[in-house]
Formats: structure tokens, sequence, C-alpha cells
């Protein structure tokens, strides 16, 4: 449930900006959403997408461990 | 659970730990001024000055010169700055400068495209002096030694400082007052000026603070007047004192004749004032189409010097003086704007501001061409001074030999 | 195990997170420009129409009391339509945190930051952020608590010291009114009704889980008046040391402002100062924004916000970086996008569409419980 949040949010969020990036820039929704993901290299931003993995990771740690103590609660 | 807590510790030690800007004291060298001369292949020649703190240590000082400077060409400063270590050695801290010297060439040709770097650039404060050198190479003055002061900006400085506090000769312009009045269409810029007496070559050496006399000086030489970006002249060290009259000049010593009698300048007799507040008000209207420029001038002033023979315990006395001195007040600022009127025909004063204030729908007519309204403008200038005492002593001694002479 | 989840705020605590809100960014950044030297004007009247919407949004709590937005939402527009309508809430408070996180990331970077990657700046301030969301709201009321007055009397510092430092120019106000009233109806609407005072909004979650909740709508009221007193007090300070044209071109307006400061030859460069009350009032910001966020997840998928506190924090500062690759373009969607298509739906057009239907509603249920009773 955690994982599938984070993951509605994220993509939610990121349609939010390219939408808005598509009337700023006057480009398709594809180009901005693509640019979103190009514009990384030379620059730092592997380290957010880094932070958004450690938090992607950690939602599913989250999950799984909801389910096994509800698992473990149930046996 | 604390293997979590220990997880993110060690996260968190990882991102904190990256100080990228940490910087340490010996890495650094304190930029105290910056002199801007026309290059000669390329667009600019830029000489930063910064400091030797090891001349500055109370226990080992006279290690070496006081400052150091490095001498580079390019097309912008802001690249100067950031490839200055070419030569130096230390990276450059920019926010002490303490003086921008602009040769008058680059004044001249109005390429101050440059302010805007320092302007937009965050370490720089909006506190050093701009200064335009008028005689020999901009470089040359962030160089000249002094005994008193070991950084020459910094001298400078203190210099400006002074005069504004003593005379009100510095218009105390700063980078934030010369870019307003740049783009205000009510005012333009002035900035003061310097001029070095002496030779550059030796006043550079540490030597020269051995003997009494300087072998080179800076001094304060009057205004500096923009038309826009270019400048378009000078005026006078007496005319910038008219100027700061106009503007929010707070200190001055005055001298002015005690009678009208005597024609050249040696034979009359003089009395100094000293002002130690004064108020200005600007108004500008029009009257049929006619602009005004009005200056009104409160001062209070005490006698410091007479040498007539006047009784100064009579009030008729201090009334006439004061009328005297109002004239002369009236007369040499009125003099000084009706001068930027026919020679630079720019409003350095800010009229334009106070129309702007005063009548806004009017300003916004003229706004285009206020230079023009300014040029033909009638000036009036009406000065109140209040002579309020007259120092340590009543009657001068020159009244006590007047009266035996009488008698 | 964990900390206990302590969601409760006293109303001291609620005026100081109003202010802290409301002036935190605003008094740095700059607002009314459109009005020219009336700002002060226009923000004035902001002010009072700020007062006006706070008591809107508190007229809706309070005929549900003890329910935030999202329940009202869900209560007026049923189960689906009100979640749906929620989920949209969830994106905007998302996108506006990572808006006022990216605000303050640029003026770190520009002021004292300057070789430090931005990103960095980013994930750090969110980590705080989230281990303050992580225990609670309480913990930012306290801390906030701790940190206003500091916040309040280095604001008013900085006005004395501009002042006797003679930097300020009474005469930068002139002329008053000079083009009428057209400019500062322009700044009121949409920028300065939304941005500070519409995002008030994110207050309809925090205000339900109040100690005593019947008090809440006069002291923050009361909180948003004296907020708009020192916005007005910032604005002020801006216009007359900095000079109208100045004042305009700067980026941060008090932080120029505050840079002009010299007392004594002595209290100097105390520029940082604003770093502190912008660091502190972006943390509330983006807190309440974030709070306001998960609580709606809550309220959509039934379960605690705690464990999502970690991940929608990076994604909060992932997006604060993406939301734009330039300042010129964070800046021009501020103006363009976000106060029309964001601000105002959200913070003006959905609340007065429910007010009727909730007003409605409620009757119906006082009726149908008075029935009963009979």
């Amino acid at each position: 449930m955690i994982t599938l949040t984070f993951c509605t949010v994220y993509i939610a969020l990121l349609s939010l900006v390219s939408t808005i990036d598509m009337f700023i820039y006057k480009q398709s929704f594809l180009t901005s959403l693509s640019y979103l993901f190009m514009q990384g290299k030379g620059t730092n931003e592997w380290m957010i997408n880094v932070g958004v993995g450690v938090g992607f990771l950690y939602a599913i740690a989250v999950d799984y461990r909801l389910k096994k103590g509800k698992g473990s609660q149930k046996g | 659970m604390k293997r979590k807590c220990l997880l993110i510790l060690v996260m968190v030690a990882f991102v904190l730990t990256g100080c990228w800007d940490s910087v340490e004291l010996n890495d650094i060298a304190i930029v105290t001024g910056m002199a801007i001369d026309p290059g000669e292949d390329k667009k600019y020649r830029l000489t930063l000055e910064y400091m030797n703190p090891a001349n500055f240590s109370k226990t080992s000082s006279q290690q070496g010169a006081p400052v150091s400077t490095m001498v580079q060409e390019g097309n912008s400063i802001a690249d100067l700055a950031g490839k200055v270590n070419v030569g130096a050695s230390r990276q450059l801290v920019f926010s002490h400068t303490r003086v921008l010297f602009i040769n008058e060439k680059i004044a001249e040709e109005g390429i101050l495209g440059f302010l805007d770097g320092l302007e937009r650039s965050a370490p720089f404060r909006n506190d050093f002096n701009i200064l335009i050198t008028k005689s020999h190479k901009a470089e040359d003055y962030v160089k000249i030694n002094n005994p008193l002061e070991k950084v020459p900006s910094l001298k400078l400085q203190k210099q400006a400082k002074s005069f504004a506090e003593g005379w009100g000769g510095d218009p105390k312009v700063v980078l934030s007052d010369f870019i307003d009045a740049l783009i205000s269409k009510g005012r333009n810029p002035v900035t003061n000026t310097v001029v070095l007496k002496g030779d550059p070559e030796k006043g550079s050496k540490q030597e020269s603070n051995m003997s009494n006399g300087r072998e080179a000086l800076i001094l304060f030489d009057g205004l500096a007047v923009f038309d826009n970006e270019k400048l378009a002249g000078y005026l006078s060290l007496d005319d910038s004192r008219n100027y700061m009259w106009t503007q929010d000049l707070k200190q001055t010593t005055l001298t002015f004749p005690c009678h009208d009698h005597g024609d050249s300048a040696k034979e009359k007799q003089y009395v100094n004032v000293r002002v130690p507040n004064s108020r200005t008000k600007m108004e500008t209207y029009y009257r049929n189409e006619q602009p005004v420029l009005k200056v009104n001038i409160y001062t209070e002033a005490q006698i410091i010097e007479t040498q007539c023979s006047d009784d100064l315990t009579k009030i008729d006395t201090f009334k006439k003086l004061e009328k005297n001195a109002e004239k002369y007040i009236e007369e040499s600022v009125g003099r000084t704007i009706s001068k930027t009127q026919k020679e630079y025909g720019v409003d350095i004063f800010g009229f334009g501001e106070a129309l702007y204030r005063q009548d806004y729908k009017k300003f916004k007519d003229v706004e285009d061409d206020w230079n023009k309204e300014f040029a033909r403008a009638e000036v009036v200038v009406s000065a109140k001074v209040q002579i309020r005492r007259a120092g340590t002593k009543s009657k001068s001694f020159l009244t006590e030999l007047s009266d035996g002479m009488e008698e | 195990m964990n900390p206990k989840l302590v969601e409760k705020l006293s109303l001291w605590q609620l005026a100081i997170l109003i202010f802290i809100f409301e002036v935190g960014s605003v008094a740095v950044v700059g607002v009314g420009q459109e009005a020219k030297q009336d700002a002060w004007i226009a923000i004035a009247l902001a002010t009072g129409i700020g007062i006006g919407l706070i008591a809107f949004y508190m007229f809706l709590l309070s005929k549900l009391p003890g329910k935030n937005l999202f329940e009202i939402l869900v209560f007026c527009l049923g189960k689906w339509v009100g979640k749906f309508i929620g989920a949209l809430y969830v994106l905007y408070f998302f996108y506006i945190a990572s808006r006022v996180l990216r605000d303050f990331c640029e003026l770190i970077i520009t002021v004292i930051f300057k070789r430090t990657p931005i990103e960095t700046i980013a994930i750090t301030m969110m980590l705080v952020i989230v281990y303050m969301l992580y225990l609670g709201l309480e913990v930012l009321g306290r801390t906030s608590e701790v940190f206003i007055p500091y916040v309040f009397s280095f604001i008013i510092f900085i006005g004395l010291g501009t002042l006797f430092s003679g930097e300020m120019e009474f005469k930068n106000l002139q002329p008053i009114l000079a083009d009428g009233i057209g400019p500062i109806a322009k700044a009121i609407f949409p920028q300065l009704l939304t941005f500070p005072f519409g995002e008030m909004i994110a207050f309809m979650m925090i205000i339900p889980y109040l100690t005593k909740f019947k008090k809440a709508g006069k002291v923050s009221i009361a909180a948003v008046a004296i907020s708009g007193l020192m916005i007005i007090y910032a604005s002020v300070i801006q216009i007359t040391t900095l000079g109208l044209n100045m004042w305009e071109r700067s980026s941060f307006p008090l932080l120029s402002a505050a840079r002009e400061i010299s007392l004594l030859a002595f209290i100097e460069r105390v520029d940082l100062i604003i770093v502190f009350i912008v660091m502190y009032g972006i943390i509330v910001k983006v807190s309440v924004f974030f709070y306001g966020g998960l609580k709606g997840i809550e309220v959509i998928i039934n379960k605690p916000y705690r464990t999502l506190v970690f991940p929608l924090g990076m994604v909060i500062s992932y997006f604060s970086i993406q939301i734009s690759d330039t300042f010129a373009e964070h800046i021009e969607e501020g103006i363009m996008v976000i106060p029309m298509f964001l601000h105002l739906p959200f913070q003006l057009f959905i609340p007065a569409l429910i007010t009727p239907i909730l007003i409605w509603k409620v009757k119906k249920q006082q009726r149908r419980t008075d029935n009963e009773s009979v």
C-alpha cells in the first residue's frame, strides 16, 4: 500500500510538472516528460534520484514488514 | 529498530559531512581594492589589490609589503576575477572590497557594463566607493603607500569618509546610488574623482613611507558628471561642495566675505563659519510651462574665524553676517546649478525625482526629455542661515584694535 | 517502540505557526511589485481580504467540528468524488511544498553556499522536515515556540538597523497612489491574494487538531492581522532602503536591505540573520503543506501517514529540483501558471463550491438527528 501510494504520488506529480512545462515551453507532453529525465547529465541530479530511490526502497521495506507483521499476527 | 537508527545516522553523516563550501583561512586573501583600466588588446585591464595578512599581525609586523597587486587583461571583469590565480596564490574574497577605481577613459567610452556583475554577485557588498581616476593609470592608485594607512584602498575610503564629514566634499556614491541614478529618469549619476600628485613609481615603494613628505599622494578632485553611462565632464572641488548643499550636506566650513568692499579676492576680508548641520529641500514645479528648480537650504552655523572688525557681541553683526552667508550660499549653489545646465545639460541633482514625487502627472509628460527641461529651467536658491554662536571669545581682538584706532 | 505520535496544538502554537508561515518567506522575497511604491497599501488591503479568507475557512471548519478539509470534502461530495478532489488537493499541497523548498534552496545557493549542489540542500532540508513530521505536528509547534522570538526580533531589528544606519529614505514611498487604484488592484489579484494569504488553506488540515477549537477562529484572525502588519513593515523597509528600482530588481529584497545596515561601524554584514528567518519560515511552510498532503493521503487510504513521511519527503525534494531547470522558469511559472491555475481553484473556487452543499447537508443531518431524538 505504501509503495502504491508512493508510486501514485510520484507519477501524478511527474505528470503535473510536465504539464506545466508543456505550457511554459510550448512543447508536447512527452517531450517535457522526457526532458525531466534527460537533464541529469553533468549536473548533480543523481543525488535526488538516489534520494527517491532510497525512498522507494524504504516504502517497499515498510510494506514487506507490515505484511509480515500481519501474517505473523494471523499465524 | 536500533539498526534502522544506525542506518539513518550513517546516511545523515554521508550527506552532512560534505562541506563543499569550506575554505581555510590561510587559503584566502582579502581583496581591498579594484582598479579598472582600458586594456591594450582586450576590453579591460583589471588590477586587484589584496592584503598580505602577515603584515598586520601585532607580533611580526613589517614582513614584506602590506598589499600585493595582480594585473590582468580580459573582456569581462568577472572572468578576470575568476582566473586571478593565474598569478596569485590564494583564493580571493571580494566581500571586503573598499574602493573601485575606474579610469576616466573607461568612463568616457561608457563601458560600464561590468557594474552589473558587481551588483549581481553576492560577495560584493554595496559599501565600496566608486572613484574616477583623472591622471595616470587607475592601476597606479592601488599601489600608493601611506604611512598612516597601510592599505591604499582603506586609506582612500577613510579619506572619503572624513572628507564627507569634515567638509562635505564627497557625495558618498556607492554602487546602488550610481545604478539608481543611472536608470532613474529624473537624475543622472555623479561620482567623486581622484587625481594622483607625484611620482607613482616612487610612491609605490615601501621606502617612501620613511620620508615625511609624500612622494605621491592621492587627492580628491571634484565630481565626475555622467550623461547616462558616459562621462560628460567634471565639476571642480568647490562645485562639488555646492552640489552637496543640494543633497544632504551634513557638515562643512564656509568662508565668505564680510563686507562688500574690496574687489579682488585677496583684498577682501573673510568670515569663516562652521556648519554643524544643514537641511535641504528641493522643489520642482512649473510656472506657465516654465520649469522652476527651487532649492531651500536651512542651515545653522557658528563663527570660527573672522578677519573683520565688526563687533560680534551685537545682534546686528550676526544679522549682517547671516545675510552675507545666505547671499554667498545662494550665489555659489546657483552658479553650480546653472553651470551644470549650460555645460552638461544633465540633471545630476535629482530635480526630476523631486518633480516625480511632487507632481507625478507632470513628470510623466516630460520624463523622456527631462534633461532638456532641466537645461532650460529657472533656478531659485534660497538659503536660511542662522549663526548661533561665536566660539570661545566674544569680541575679536580686531574689534578692539579698530576701536583703538578710531579713538 | 516508536515515540507516540502527538497531534495536538495549543492556540499559541497555532498563532505562531500562522505568523511564521505568512511572514517567513513573503517578507524576504518581496511581494506586490505591481503596485510599485504603493505596495504597502496593496498589502494592507490584501491583509483585509486575507482575514476574510481565514474567517471563511474557519466558517467551513466550524460546520463540522473536528473534521479536516478532506473529511469535509468526503462528507459533501460523497466517497468517490470527495476522495478524487482530495487527491487533487494532495497533489496541490505537495507541488507547492516543492516550490517553496526550491525558493529556499535558490536563496541559499545564491547567498551562502556557492559551490554546494542545490540537490544536497534540498535533501538535507527535507530530512529535517521529515524528522519533524515523523515525530508529529506538536514537534513543529514546539520548535516554532523556541524560534519565534528570534524570527520576530530579527525582523524588527532589520528595520531599526536600516533606520539608524540612515539608509531609509521615506521619500521613496512618494508619490502615493500615483497611478490611481489600478496597479494596487492588479497586485492584489491574483498575486497577493493567493500568496501569502490564500495559502492559509493548508491550515484547514491543522486547525481541527487544536486543543481548543472554539477559540481558533479569533486566534488565527489575529495572527493573520499581525503577520499582515509585519509584511507591511518588511515591505516598507525594502522600498525605503532600496528605492523603487532596486527593489523591483532584487531577487531577495530584504536581504539586500539588510546588507545596507552599518551601525557604529561595528554591527555590519547582518544579512545572515535574514537567511535564518527564511530558513525557519521555509521549514514551517514546507512542513505545513507536506503535513496537509499527508493528512489527505491518510483520509484517502485510511492508514496512518507516518510510514509515508520519509518516502514522500524524498519525492518532494526530488520535485523541488525537477520543477524547473532554471530560476527564470521557476519565477515565470510562479507568476503565470501557479496563481491562476493552481492557487485560485484550490484556494477559492473549490471551497466556495462546497459551501452551499456543506450548509445544506449539515442542516439535513441536524434535522435527522432532531427527528430521531424526538
